[in-house]
């Protein structure tokens, strides 16, 4: 199903080294490269969803981050932990997604903490620099998460072929700007305009 | 979220179900885009915009169908249900105006919108979100089977984007009625 693109070396170890020190500079090569750039070299399908993989593991790290700071209420807790088990749910079907596509290339780097603190603040996500202080705090690093990962799928949907992995990714992606609605009401309470600002939803680029 | 669910309110003749639709076409053809992302659709060889524009157009008949619905729906509603039915109206002009021009690029025709559709005769408020959630569950599912379809990447991508703005339509709708939280995928069968 997947196409056999031969993708540069450089972006195959930039993807898979994706560790501390090339945090947010790999992954973005690949998943930010111009149009351009990506009929050039078009990355391997299994190379897309490894960097999807990685980017939905940082989220999952922003979600136990919130949790654990001890700053959310009750009732926006309530809200978040089905947003939180989506997220790991999409982390286990792109890995599946992985295995059925048999990659030869090593597995990805999981990301850990310092991973996505780099990753989101490469997309000016301050919040876990200044640590986080209250409710708004965590929801706005939760949100601006979901849209780095919104964002990354959003590039990923021109770049895939497989029909079946389109669909995946198509309602994963779905489901993350659902998850960015919540987020937004959390945020901006009675003031739908706030929460779905955008008829079209691309995330951060 | 409903204010008024619940409540009876006078049943909204037919008649303005058809003015109500016929002026939001009327805002469709008088607007364009307001967030156009649109790719470069001309750039596609001829023998590959065939089925696109048909798969568009499929897509734009759901849209006009969902503006319909609104402005049909948002007379009975009231409140912050209000409120979320004008605003999702407005980006489903947005969509409809968007699709429009990915069909026109293409060298091919938009469809126009019904002179009237059937909504049945929703009299409260809950009646009317009972309506739209299915307008808005056709969207995802019909979004959902075109995408992979679609042969320019550049397409899908932008279709895409509506579709996940439609999926919190859905989100919005069922957190007005009550119901749960979706599944981790949005797969149009919510």
């Amino acid at each position: 199903m997947s196409r056999a693109v031969t993708s540069s070396p450089t972006r195959r170890g930039l993807l898979t080294g994706w560790g501390v020190t090339a945090a947010g500079t790999g992954f973005f090569a690949l998943l930010g490269g111009d149009a351009a750039d990506a009929q050039a070299s078009a990355p391997a399908e299994a190379e897309l969803i490894a960097a999807l993989l990685q980017v939905e593991q940082v989220l999952v790290i922003a979600y136990r981050q919130a949790f654990r700071s001890q700053q959310l209420g009750k009732r926006a807790a309530a809200r978040l932990r089905p947003l939180d088990a989506h997220a790991r749910a999409h982390v286990s079907m792109l890995r599946q997604q992985l295995d059925l596509l048999g990659s030869a290339s090593p597995p990805p780097h999981t990301p850990d903490l310092a991973d996505a603190q780099k990753l989101l603040s490469a997309h000016q996500v301050s919040q876990w620099r200044t640590g986080l202080r209250g409710e708004a705090d965590c929801l706005g690093l939760l949100l601006a998460a979901e849209n780095v990962v919104i964002g990354a799928f959003f590039k990923v949907m021109s770049q895939l072929t497989s029909p079946a992995r389109l669909r995946l990714a198509a309602g994963i992606m779905a489901g993350e700007a659902q998850h960015a609605l919540v987020l937004g009401e959390l945020l901006h309470p009675r003031d739908i305009t706030q929460a779905a600002p955008n008829p079209f939803v691309q995330g951060t680029a | 979220m409903v204010g008024a669910a619940g409540a009876r309110e006078p049943e909204l003749p037919r008649r303005h179900l058809l003015v109500a639709a016929s002026t939001a076409a009327a805002a469709l053809l008088a607007g364009c885009s307001r967030h156009s992302s649109r790719p470069k659709v001309h750039k596609i060889p001829s023998p590959s915009r065939d089925p696109d524009v048909a798969l568009l157009n499929h897509a734009l008949d759901l849209e006009h169908a969902a503006i319909a619905a609104y402005t049909a729906g948002i007379p009975l509603l009231t409140g912050a249900a209000h409120a979320a039915a004008k605003h999702f109206l407005d980006q489903e002009l947005d969509h409809a105006g968007e699709i429009a021009g990915l069909i026109k690029q293409a060298g091919g025709k938009g469809n126009k919108p019904q002179l009237s559709y059937d909504f049945g005769h929703p009299r409260t408020a809950a009646d009317v979100l009972a309506l739209l959630h299915p307008v808005e569950h056709v969207q995802l599912a019909a979004y959902l089977e075109m995408i992979p379809r679609l042969s320019p990447g550049s397409v899908r991508a932008a279709v895409s984007t509506v579709l996940a703005n439609d999926a919190q339509h859905v989100a919005g709708i069922r957190a007005t009625l009550g119901l749960a939280a979706t599944s981790p995928l949005v797969t149009g069968a919510e």
